[in-house]
């Protein structure tokens, strides 16, 4: 059941609200701007839901969907406990009706919109039930004939998630049907094993169980091979009602923990055949489409086809419409583009690209981004851009330019290229801390300000923490050094050496001893010495060590640090992401008690910098996959080479 | 310069033509050129017709890129940190009513709105409502360019748990280099008045953001990379003395608000004066 739906403009006025239980322990606007400013300001849009833990009461579920070209936001709002399998083509429909035949420019007044919704929210609901009992049926059915049956729900669930592809890019229908050879064929790269995988699990898992239950280990080994990206996962989340009940029971690990399971296990051990199409939804409509053909034809089933037909023909009429405009905008385009849309020739596309072009006053479409979106998304990963950070910007910008209407004498392109512009900026410009200012503040409290280096090995952490020794230095706070990587030989006396050159105390203790005693040690002797500052130096470790993830989470649950800074290199690619999530997942699962759970990574140095020429994209990765600012850059071999980012000259480089 | 040479001769007559064509076929035009050059435009009409279709492209691409550097643009910007009203104040001064209530803005606002200040005539002006989240930082800095007085909203009830944030935010309009350069009025409007047992007073907030600034301006000086920061950003004040609105070179000043009940005489009163 839903609890909420809103429509409001990008501006931020809300247009229409419908709160459907008067329970709520929170106001709804709270839940809307924690989306809005967590998520969809994050270019974070193209996750498939957004979660909200309210204060008190039970964790939300959002989801949302754009119309660009009138600027509105449309947000349903239910408990995340329940698994709606409509909201996604509840949202479409309504945007359509919304858009289509109330929206008044200036009016603040729908009350009469709230009759159209709660019969689009009937016949949504409906539809869901029918489609579930259908997919329940064969779940009682003997176990001979489960496995088939079985296929059939799970193809349904498959086309559900295409309802759920065509409302969230929009034309996803349109991708499918109109791009002929090669998304079909990777639809069936993609598919087939895929397909025929999961199949095989449930016939197996019907032969195991005798009863009409359901195998679940065989169903987790399903889910996690459907893991591929955004539309794997939104396969998964859909599966039946069952499947989702029955998972969880049986597995007590929240929700939330197993979604970044999933998604940033996309990248690094996901498939090899998902990663290619991850973006690419016809794909995923084609394969969902297929294993609907193949299967029994429910009533349920059918009626979603008809739908998405409705909404593909919708959406061609109104490609016919802005093709017939621009014919008419682009004197001499009219013969061609008078024609229905399919039957366009080559003259007849580039007559009416080029009336788009001068008359800039159709609405964008998937298909007319897709190029451009296309060729940022490649320059971003030669950029060295973390693959699926790019994957996930791109499919954010393209999720705010559907729709929209490019002015006169602008090209795709340049239209493009700016809103990836606005988008990346947003992503960097993040509030830095103020390193200096909450030193003094420390002080006037009388304690030293602790900051804790981490990182994995050999990126520079003892280097940077000498350079940003030296800065302080340079600002007449009074530093000292704790040496608690105790671990690897040498670095004590590399430390020492630093020590030295910067004439600042080292607090050691030699090695084979306790980091996190260490480092409380130091602070302590820091804070009889009235030393204004700590900087502990950690032993690099994999991220994947967890012993050693678990001494540095006991390190900094210890002694909580004022600042927790991630040291990494620029010349780092897909890993990037990979060390932030599992450090920050490390820091917040692997704490000793949860009273002190929650600190984070504040802050990323940035090292190597001057040796990556143009490729930084390391920056862009780091800062979109942890949250936090790049605090410092590490731009050469002596203490003073250390820089801010320069935000401006970072997107510069990430675009040209 | 021979182009511009013959472009003159070319509003010469007969005798002069003649002239062009000898320079055409004695070897000033370049062989290679001329052979990707259609042959009729190697006719001196074709010349003088090519180069005045560049002269006028020209004025029409000035005409299309518009008039720049104009000393301060016409637009009131209403800012300030998430959650102090600016959206609410602009559909208080725009339509006089709320609607249904606002959330967090992803993007601007903008409207042509007519005010009625309690003294002197009615005026119209051009409101802009910026979004205060960080990732609008950049955007901030451009329509700032433009601003011809900026509104900066302040949470009253929050100032303390949230000064940081204004401090940070009114630091950077402050510097930003188009507001020093232009001397862009600058009004901070205390928000949530309305909510009398919570909200601080105007001078409090005052007090509260001078010392801010004064703290952040001594950091911020000594902050790395200054030169590669490419920011330009001004400095604040005279370093000399401790940090005050009132020794600034553009005009700073204070006014209580209630964008949600609507009393926002003094805001109305300081935009009609700078429109």
């Amino acid at each position: 059941m839903l609890d909420y739906f809103a429509i409001f403009t990008k501006g931020g006025a809300l247009l229409w609200t419908l709160q459907f239980t008067a329970a709520l322990k929170h106001s709804p606007i709270d839940a809307l701007n924690a989306l809005v400013r967590g998520c969809l300001l994050e270019e974070r849009a193209s996750d498939a839901a957004f979660t909200y833990q309210p204060k008190t009461g039970a964790a939300q579920s959002l989801k949302w969907t754009f119309h660009n070209g009138l600027g509105l936001v449309f947000v349903a709002a239910y408990q995340r406990t329940l698994s709606l399998l409509y909201v996604d083509e509840l949202l479409a429909t309504v945007r359509d009706a919304f858009a289509t035949e109330h929206y008044k420019p200036g009016g603040y007044d729908y009350s009469a919109f709230t009759r159209t919704f709660e019969a689009t929210l009937k016949d949504c609901e409906a539809r869901s039930d029918a489609s579930r009992r259908a997919a329940a049926a064969p779940a009682r059915a003997p176990a001979g004939a489960k496995g088939g049956q079985q296929r059939g729900g799970a193809g349904k669930s498959g086309g559900g998630a295409m309802a759920g592809a065509a409302q969230q890019s929009g034309d996803a229908d349109d991708d499918a049907d109109d791009a002929a050879a090669k998304p079909a064929a990777v639809g069936n790269g993609a598919g087939t094993p895929l397909g025929s995988s999961s199949s095989g699990d449930e016939d197996e898992g019907a032969a195991n169980k005798s009863g009409g239950g359901f195998d679940i280990s065989k169903l987790k080994a399903k889910s996690r091979k459907a893991l591929g990206g955004p539309k794997g996962r939104s396969q998964v989340r859909r599966g039946t009602r069952e499947e989702e009940e029955e998972k969880k029971r049986e597995t007590a690990s929240p929700d939330k923990k197993k979604k970044q399971n999933r998604h940033w296990n996309g990248g690094a051990g996901g498939g090899s055949a998902d990663d290619l199409p991850r973006l690419d939804y016809s794909a995923a409509t084609a394969n969902g489409g297929a294993s609907a053909g193949g299967a029994p034809p429910a009533d349920a089933g059918a009626s979603r086809m008809e739908d998405d037909e409705d909404d593909g023909a919708e959406w061609s009429d109104e490609e016919e419409d802005a093709a017939a405009g621009a014919g008419a905008n682009g004197r001499g385009a009219g013969a061609a583009a008078a024609g229905p849309a399919k039957a366009k020739g080559v003259l007849g596309s580039f007559m009416s690209k080029l009336a788009l072009r001068v008359a800039g006053s159709s609405a964008l479409s998937r298909e007319d981004l897709q190029p451009a979106l296309e060729d940022m998304q490649r320059k971003l990963m030669e950029r060295n851009v973390a693959e699926e950070i790019a994957v996930q910007v791109c499919e954010s910008v393209a999720q705010s330019l559907v729709g929209q209407k490019l002015s006169s004498f602008t090209g795709v392109k340049t239209f493009v290229l700016r809103a990836f512009e606005d988008s990346l900026s947003g992503i960097l410009n993040k509030r830095a801390v103020d390193v200096l200012h909450d030193v003094q503040r420390q002080r006037a409290k009388g304690r030293p300000y602790v900051v804790v280096f981490c990182g994995v090995n050999g990126v520079g952490k003892s280097t940077n923490l000498a350079k940003i020794a030296y800065w302080l230095g340079q600002h007449g706070l009074k530093v000292q050094l704790a040496a608690c990587d105790t671990f690897r030989a040498g670095a004590v006396e590399q430390l020492k050496t630093h020590a030295m050159r910067l004439g600042v105390p080292l607090y050691e203790r030699g090695y084979e001893k306790d980091p996190a005693k260490v480092a409380a040690e130091a602070i302590r002797v820091a804070e009889r010495d009235g030393r204004d500052v700590v900087l502990v130096d950690t032993a690099g470790r994999m991220q994947d060590n967890e012993p050693l993830m678990r001494a540095l989470s006991s390190l900094i649950h210890v002694n909580s640090p004022n600042l927790v800074l991630f040291v990494g290199e620029a010349l780092v690619g897909n890993d990037a992401v990979d060390q932030l999530v599992k450090f920050n997942r490390a820091l917040h699962d692997l704490a000793p008690s949860t009273a002190t759970r929650g600190h984070m990574i504040d802050g990323i140095v940035l090292t190597k910098f001057d040796t990556i020429d143009d490729k930084v994209g390391a920056a862009l990765s780091m800062v979109y996959a942890s949250g936090a600012p790049v605090m410092f850059v590490g731009c050469g071999q002596t203490y003073v080479d250390l820089k801010k980012l320069n935000v401006k000259s970072v997107v510069r480089s990430l675009l040209s | 310069m021979e182009a511009a040479l013959s472009a003159v001769k070319g509003l010469l007559p007969e005798a002069v033509k003649q002239q062009l064509q000898q320079a055409i076929d004695g070897g000033l035009v370049p062989r290679s050129a001329a052979q990707h050059v259609p042959p009729e435009l190697l006719t001196p009409e074709g010349l003088v017709v090519a180069l005045f279709t560049a002269f006028f492209g020209f004025i029409l691409l000035l005409l299309v890129l518009g008039p720049r550097g104009k000393k301060r643009g016409s637009t009131v910007v209403l800012t300030g940190p998430p959650n102090s009203g600016k959206t609410t104040l602009f559909f208080q001064l725009k339509d006089g009513s709320l609607h249904n209530g606002v959330v967090a803005s992803m993007g601007d606002n903008a409207a042509t709105v007519a005010l009625r200040p309690a003294r002197g005539a009615p005026k119209t002006a051009q409101l802009l409502d910026v979004p205060g989240h960080h990732s609008a930082r950049h955007h901030l800095e451009a329509v700032l360019k433009d601003a011809a007085a900026i509104v900066f909203l302040v949470d009253a009830v929050e100032v303390t748990p949230h000064r940081t944030e204004a401090a940070d935010m009114l630091y950077e309009v402050l510097t930003h280099s188009a507001v020093h350069r232009s001397r862009t009025p600058l009004l901070i409007a205390c928000n949530k008045m309305d909510l009398e047992m919570e909200a601080h007073s105007v001078d409090f907030i005052r007090k509260t953001l001078e010392r801010q600034l004064d703290a952040m301006r001594k950091t911020r000086a000594a902050s790395i990379g200054k030169d590669a920061g490419g920011g330009g950003g001004a400095a604040l004040g005279p370093a000399e003395r401790p940090f005050s609105f009132a020794a600034l070179r553009s005009k700073v000043a204070l006014a209580p608000a209630a964008a949600k009940t609507g009393s926002l005489e003094e805001v109305v009163a300081f935009i009609a004066a700078n429109v």
